[in-house]
């Protein structure tokens, strides 16, 4: 336990140089703009389409009515398209790390950054600011956006009604499921092994595991999968279950399980 | 300096390394020389760091690697050549390790100029032949201008022009007094290369002696072979018509 606590004492300090270093690798592959990329079309394009869409829809059914009047229509739907795009964010932070294990090139890494530990959380720590700078781009940008493309406008404002919150908590999600990618690739180190872990997780397991429980508790379960838990921390709804810091709090709690062991078996395995 | 002492290294039951012991020591070009198999790979991985020895230790100038202020300006080592991303440029490769090192842009463009990979710098690795990733792993050693450099089979793939040129650089470096450890399984090309060589097979320190000792009477490669002889891990059979 000693050497454990020594180590972690020492492991505080991520410096400078190592951030430079994981952000020249992070930008100079082609897979991070492939992954970037694919969100980057997919999030406008989804918020125009649904526009589109809405616009139709709306002038079938009541031609005369504005939008905002409308309480069935929720301004934040041309917005889904963040949380689509979250496979794209999630496979980057896959990626970030399983590319380095499955190249050989952890180990020219590690010969530069012998400490392996503060060398995963700089690598995790430049992945999730380029993440949530680029989240907060689309997330913001497609809000400007769809309210300048729908008729009327999305019949609400950056302060209305916790708007911004809403946004926010679409760019936190976004990070934590990077953070869940990486956590992955790092206890699996294998590209396939870990895309299909995260994917399987993500979109077949949380789904999965509500549907089999009984009805009640399946129901109350399904709030606290990770999009059960985006939608706490996206809606408009005043008094979503759980509340938003909760579900922040939660995500945060199954980002820190899903990367402990990796950080806990790393300076035990061999390269 | 590196010295190696008890090192023992298993994979569950197989043992890859089974008690070395032995230094290799600054200003001449020490060989490490042994059949496929015989834990040479393993022994250098084990001296960087990158595995956990099951017993016994590995220090490089009397420290684990880990111990070492900036290990990058301490310890160059050409591992294997695949040890890249093939989607990276050579130059975005060694400006990534050369950042964490705290080793600035002007050493890339310089270590690129003298491995001979000024021309192909801003292509993609994965295009590279054997002797060009040979090339920029080397460089990648010389990075931080190392005192201890080990390099493991680095004329592998190189073409003959190739290899007299690791092979100057390598003497170069050892009488600039540096500590040069270079792993291989051709004796032929440790003789014109090595001042000294440490032979292992199976795990196990077969010799470590100055290379004229280990010839004697008997060319270089008849004295390897008696040595190895008994520990060569994959045997070929002699097929009889």
């Amino acid at each position: 336990m000693t050497t454990l606590e020594s180590e972690w004492v020492k492991s505080r300090w991520i410096k400078s140089r190592w951030v430079k270093s994981e952000w020249i690798k992070l930008v100079s592959v082609r897979s991070t703009w492939w992954c970037l990329g694919t969100a980057a079309v997919l999030v406008p394009v989804f918020a125009v389409l649904t526009a589109l869409a809405t616009d139709a829809v709306e002038a079938a059914a009541q031609p005369k009515a504005g939008l905002a009047a409308d309480d069935a229509f929720d301004p934040l739907r041309p917005l889904s398209g963040v949380l689509l795009a979250q496979f794209a964010f999630g496979v980057l932070g896959v990626l970030t790390i399983t590319s380095e294990h499955s190249t050989g090139q952890i180990r020219t890494s590690l010969l530069a950054v012998p400490y392996r530990r503060r060398l995963l959380v700089a690598k995790l720590a430049v992945l999730l600011a380029v993440v949530a700078a680029v989240a907060s781009l689309l997330t913001f940008g497609t809000f400007f956006l769809s309210q300048a493309v729908y008729p009327d406008g999305l019949g609400i404002a950056l302060g209305d009604g916790g708007a911004w919150k809403a946004l926010l908590g679409m760019i936190a999600y976004t990070v934590f499921i990077a953070a869940f990618g990486f956590a992955v690739g790092a206890a699996l180190r294998g590209t396939g092994a870990a895309i299909t872990v995260f994917m399987a997780v993500t979109f077949v397991v949380m789904s999965a595991v509500p549907a089999v429980l009984p009805n009640s508790a399946g129901d109350t379960a399904s709030h606290y999968t990770f999009l059960g838990l985006a939608d706490s921390l996206t809606t408009l709804q005043p008094d979503p279950q759980p509340g938003m810091p909760v579900a922040a709090l939660l995500l945060a709690a199954y980002a820190v399980v899903a990367l402990a062991p990796a950080l806990l078996l790393t300076e035990r395995r061999d390269a | 300096m590196i010295k190696v002492t008890g090192l023992v290294k298993r994979y569950g039951k197989a043992v890859a390394v089974d008690g070395l012991t032995f230094c290799v020591r600054p200003g001449r070009v020490t060989g490490f020389l042994g059949p496929n198999g015989a834990g040479k790979s393993t022994t250098m991985r084990i001296i960087l760091g990158l595995d956990r020895a099951t017993e016994g230790r590995a220090l490089i100038d009397g420290r684990p690697l880990r111990e070492l202020d900036r290990p990058l300006s301490r310890v160059g080592a050409l591992l294997d050549a695949s040890a890249v991303h093939g989607g990276r440029t050579a130059r975005a490769h060694l400006r990534a390790v050369a950042a964490a090192g705290g080793i600035g842009d002007d050493r890339v463009d310089a270590c690129l100029e003298l491995a001979g990979l000024a021309a192909v710098a801003g292509r993609r690795i994965r295009g590279f032949s054997l002797g060009m990733r040979q090339r920029l792993g080397i460089a990648t050693a010389l990075l931080g201008d190392p005192d201890v450099l080990l390099f493991d089979e680095p004329v592998n793939g190189l073409d003959a022009e190739g290899i007299l040129w690791v092979r100057t650089l390598m003497r170069g470096l050892a009488a600039e007094g540096r500590t040069v450890f270079v792993s291989s399984h051709l004796m032929a090309e440790m003789a014109n290369t090595a001042d000294h060589l440490v032979v292992i097979g199976r795990g196990r320190l077969l010799a470590d002696a100055p290379i004229g000792e280990l010839t004697g009477a008997a060319s270089l490669e008849d004295a390897y072979l008696e040595l190895t002889g008994k520990a060569v891990e994959f045997h070929t059979r002699e097929v009889r018509p």
